[in-house]
């Protein structure tokens, strides 16, 4: 019979062995805290608390259609997460994740524009488009911060605004088919998008495209000298110069995958859900991604559980509204409401001297 | 094509009156940027601004009351905002993104659970004009300038009070040393804190009043979602472009407002440009005179980075 003190110790050990890392307790908090309010707001605004949670529920992992409808709101959030994930631990802040979206939106168009339907070589050439529109998209910002110091904060803010009316333009003008009046490009030919993968579902391919990108990461960036470097240079530029690094070298190529992942998460959205260019397709989802990065505390996993969790409100919004008549606008309050958890608990922590997550890591 | 004085008068107008809410928002914006804040949730301030004014006039009846109203929403948000961005150190662009996405959210929600389908009944016309004596006679000018909402003179008397007081008082002393650098403004015993807080509302109130333009004076009193469209954003692009400088943010709020009334009135002043072209133009001359000015033209110092005590710099 061990002494007590010796059953504390142990017991403390398992503990540590146990206990989750600061970020993510911080995280699941976040999370838990926003559900409640939610919850609290439902229940404020009169409707019947337990019953939207099994609507909810149902309708965000309920059945097969349910599941895809989460998997397909979740692929672009988790996209741009992955892209602004990688500038911002490369030390870089890129804000621009909606403009590269957009730019990607428009690339996946151009190889049908300017090569009619060509059959199976065109969904390829189109993703490949897209990540080439994002990444030079992306390239912008690092080229003007290198040659000109511009803060790429600002630069990416205002090239947001910049690709959106593009896409404005070419849907209501160049790209419009002659004789439509709808603010969109004509449809892309069946052999140039991602026909649903499960019938009746609308699962694509960019989805499982999106979660071997989040795992490429990963390797990328915990296993390789890239990533050795690129991590380096976000926590300590000054070091990486030591070693005889260029850090433009490494700002301008995450920069650019930053752009081309940012792309391809616009490229999925035409290929895999509109088939066309579309005014307005996007509502923000550039925004999102970014904050799901943060919340995902900037690890390529983490992105894809938190965008799941974004693609699940998003579904279970949908559900709410058409069962139980619950404003779909809800799934912007318990989008938003977890960020600014997050961000004031990471405000309150760095204050105490133990950061949740930096900025650059 | 005629262009006689009436169209360009007409179109003038136009563009006073669409420069209106974004020059608010671009003023607060202004004030905050200068103490060191980066408001990034400026559009979900105006959001909130915005549905609170049509609550109000719609609790009310009055425009007046309901534009008040609409600054008291303004500021009540920018509360929640600074009690993040400032008081707890929240990372200001993360915090300014989830509060949009938040306000996106909750002013739709009030709109459906609050406010009902039926257009506000009554005049608003004692918001939305006020002829100035004589000077609303002048050719041109009279209507275009001087037969204006009063809103409207308020913006450009306090982009003039603004000039003012970042030039020649202590306070705006104070904020300026608050943004370009917090910790030897702190060492020289002022409440960094208090004074990027205060900043912070003031950006609300000024947002609030530019969201309740929009929804009273602008569309009738009647709240849409997402009725600012990105005028937040937007504002946010006139406040770098313009260095933070309160007259030049006027001019430039202005020529972006001409802008958006071509769109309207091009045609008939035989201009031909494609809309969304016309509207990505602020940004792109924006990003271009950011670039231009490179490191010679910085920002405050201390922009956007939560003043901790002892982080030094």
């Amino acid at each position: 019979m061990p002494e007590p003190t010796q059953q504390m110790a142990a017991l403390r050990l398992l503990l540590a062995k146990l206990s989750v890392p600061l970020s993510l307790r911080v995280t699941l908090g976040a999370f838990a805290g926003s559900l409640i309010l939610g919850l609290v707001l439902i229940a404020m605004l009169g409707f019947p608390v337990l019953s939207a949670m099994r609507v909810a529920v149902e309708g965000a992992f309920g059945d097969a259609r349910a599941m895809a409808d989460t998997l397909v709101f979740m692929t672009p959030r988790l996209l741009v997460a992955l892209g602004a994930l990688i500038a911002i631990r490369g030390g870089l802040f890129n804000l621009g994740g909606e403009g590269q979206l957009q730019m990607g939106a428009i690339g996946a168009m151009l190889p049908f524009l300017a090569f009619g339907d060509i059959g199976p070589l065109l969904m390829p050439l189109a993703i490949l488009s897209g990540a080439l529109c994002g990444a030079l998209w992306g390239l912008i910002p690092a080229v003007l911060k290198l040659w000109r110091g511009a803060d790429e904060i600002i630069v990416t803010l205002l090239m947001n605004f910049i690709a959106i009316y593009f896409v404005k333009y070419l849907v209501q003008g160049p790209m419009r088919p002659v004789g439509s009046t709808f603010n969109m490009s004509a449809q892309l030919p069946r052999e140039g998008i991602f026909v649903p993968l499960i019938d009746g579902t609308r699962l694509h391919l960019g989805v499982i495209l999106a979660v071997v990108i989040a795992l490429a990461i990963w390797v990328l960036l915990q296993h390789t000298a890239f990533g050795l470097k690129l991590r380096a240079s976000g926590q300590s530029p000054g070091f990486v110069r030591l070693q005889g690094q260029s850090a433009g070298r490494v700002a301008l190529s995450s920069m650019a995958l930053s752009g081309a992942i940012g792309g391809l998460a616009g490229a999925f959205e035409v290929l895999g859900v509109q088939y066309r260019l579309i005014d307005g397709f996007s509502s923000g989802l550039g925004f999102e991604g970014l904050a799901v990065a943060f919340l995902a505390g900037l690890e390529p996993f983490g992105a894809v559980v938190v965008s799941l969790y974004f693609g699940a409100i998003n579904s279970a919004a949908l559900a709410l509204q058409s069962s139980l008549s619950i404003p779909a606008a809800l799934a912007d309050v318990l989008s938003g409401l977890p960020i600014l958890l997050l961000a004031v608990i990471s405000g309150v922590m760095l204050i105490k001297g133990k950061p949740v997550w930096t900025s650059t890591r | 094509m005629d262009l006689n004085s009436v169209t360009i008068a007409l179109f003038l107008a136009a563009g006073v009156r669409m420069s209106v809410p974004v020059l608010l928002a671009a003023l607060g914006e202004l004030v905050s940027e200068r103490a060191g804040v980066f408001t990034i949730g400026l559009e979900g301030l105006m959001l909130f601004g915005a549905v609170a004014s049509a609550v109000g006039l719609a609790m009310t009846g009055s425009p007046v009351a309901a534009l008040a109203i609409g600054m008291l929403g303004g500021t009540l948000a920018a509360v929640v905002l600074a009690l993040g961005t400032v008081l707890a150190r929240a990372n200001q662009i993360v915090m300014g993104i989830g509060f949009n996405l938040l306000a996106m959210g909750v002013t739709s929600l009030i709109r459906q659970l609050v406010l009902g389908d039926t257009p506000p009944a009554g005049s608003l016309r004692s918001v939305t004009m006020m002829k100035l004596p004589w000077l609303s006679d002048l050719p041109v000018v009279g209507r275009a300038l001087f037969s204006q909402s009063p809103v409207f003179y308020a913006a450009v008397l306090l982009a003039v009070a603004l000039w003012l007081m970042f030039r020649f008082s202590r306070l705006g002393l104070l904020l300026r040393a608050a943004g370009e650098n917090a910790s030897a403004l702190d060492a020289a015993g002022q409440p960094v804190l208090r004074l990027r807080f205060g900043a912070a509302l003031f950006t609300g109130m000024l947002a609030g009043l530019g969201g309740a333009y929009l929804c009273i004076i602008a569309s009738g009193g009647t709240f849409i979602d997402d009725m600012t469209a990105g005028r937040g954003y937007l504002a946010i692009a006139i406040s770098i472009f313009a260095r933070w400088l309160p007259l030049r943010t006027l001019l430039v709020a202005f020529a972006l407002g001409l802008l958006e009334a071509l769109q309207f009135q091009g045609q008939y002043l035989g201009i031909q440009i494609a809309t969304p072209l016309l509207m990505a133009t602020p940004f792109v001359v924006a990003l271009v005179a950011w670039v231009v000015m490179g490191r010679v033209g910085a920002a405050p110092g201390d922009l956007g980075k939560p003043f901790l005590r002892g982080a030094g710099h």
